[in-house]
């Protein structure tokens, strides 16, 4: 029997997805992120990485009653409400429903002292704490490669954050990571994609003509087909929109009500 | 001195995660260093975020062991074992901070 496919990805079989609620995104990564896995999203300053995540964590609460940990490192929890309240999100009331819990993590910048062997057991048992609060199951670390600031020890950073990584996998949450681009061939500043491999999309913001257009981009999605274009999208007033046009499905049903047009014949 | 003082003179939190040995390391360290230069002027407190994981997030607390010098003030950090006593000299004011170029 035909069967009606306006996604790219009805396709039994692939890995289960996970719905960001962002329209056009789902479209073109044939449902949502990979359920259960952490993704990468990177790109330059601005160029919305972390709206982006916080309306997955948002929707997700919303529309798909699954409750979401945004655990940051660059913005407090009061500027990250007020930055989001003009595009309808209420964050105090969504925490004080237990369906978002916020944590800021205050990365000083090498005031600390290092002496001897130390591991992130803190910040396990904070992200722990938040998961377990509203029971998450998606989780965003929104920048976590801010901690390279605070710490001299590389080796035990990196360490550290590849098993942070499988931690989450662990957990069973699906994560978002978000990233800033990085020089030459590295995607992130400290190449946190080596780490976070099951899928990765590309922000991009450009002006070329004096037209400012943001591009989005999956560069990786193992064990998924997916668009493969850049594709254009905005940040309206009520939140991402990616509109490619493929997802403009033809769903029209066919009349097929005979009309008379009483053109000629009939004298 | 501090003789008959309410509050030490010295207030050292120490943050660990589970009796791990890099915990009772860091935790025996601490309690040489503090017996050979505060002798009768400090207070230890242990914190295990196993069982209070919500004080992390007070002292903004990442890495484990982390101690944090709450007196005297300004308040202090140092992560780590403690086995370079060196440093946690340093870190806690104790000595002058070595010229640069290490």
């Amino acid at each position: 029997m035909y069967q009606k496919r306006n996604t790219a990805g009805d396709y039994k079989g692939e890995l289960e997805k996970c719905p960001t609620g962002i329209p056009g995104l789902d479209q073109i990564t044939g449902g949502g992120f990979p359920r259960g896995r952490p993704t990468l999203v990177c790109g330059s300053a601005g160029c919305g990485k972390t709206l982006l995540a916080m309306e997955f964590i948002v929707r997700g609460a919303m529309q798909y009653n699954e409750p979401g940990v945004f655990m940051s490192f660059e913005e407090t929890e009061e500027e990250l409400a007020k930055n989001v309240r003009s595009l309808g999100f209420d964050l105090k009331d969504l925490v004080a429903h237990r369906k978002l819990a916020m944590d800021f993590v205050r990365v000083e910048r090498r005031e600390i002292e290092e002496t001897g062997d130390y591991n992130l057991d803190g910040l396990f048992v904070r992200l722990n704490q938040a998961i377990e609060t509203v029971k998450a199951r998606r989780v965003v670390l929104d920048t976590v490669e801010s901690l390279f600031s605070g710490f001299t020890n590389t080796g035990i950073l990196r360490a550290e954050l590849r098993r942070l990584f499988r931690w989450l996998k662990e957990k069973g949450v699906t994560a978002i990571i978000t990233g800033e681009k990085g020089e030459g061939a590295q995607l992130t500043r400290q190449g946190i994609e080596e780490y976070v491999s099951d899928c990765v999309i590309i922000l991009d913001h450009r002006v070329s003509d004096q037209l400012f257009t943001r591009r989005l981009h999956i560069v990786k999605y193992r064990g998924s087909t997916h668009g493969t274009n850049e594709y254009p999208f905005l940040i309206t007033e009520r939140g991402i929109s990616v509109v490619p046009i493929t997802s403009v499905g033809l769903t029209h049903t066919v009349s097929s009500l005979r009309i008379p047009t009483k053109k000629g014949g009939q004298k | 001195m501090a003789k008959g003082e309410p509050t030490a003179e010295w207030d050292l939190w120490l943050y660990v995660a589970g009796q791990t040995p890099r915990s009772v390391v860091a935790f025996a360290n601490l309690k040489k260093l503090c017996e050979e230069h505060l002798a009768g002027r400090y207070h230890i407190e242990v914190v295990d975020l196993m069982e209070n994981p919500q004080l992390a997030k007070g002292d903004q607390i990442l890495a484990v062991p982390t101690l944090v010098r709450k007196l005297p003030e300004p308040i202090k950090k140092i992560i780590g074992d403690l086995s370079q006593t060196e440093r946690v000299l340093v870190g806690l004011n104790l000595r002058e901070r070595p010229p640069a170029g290490e």
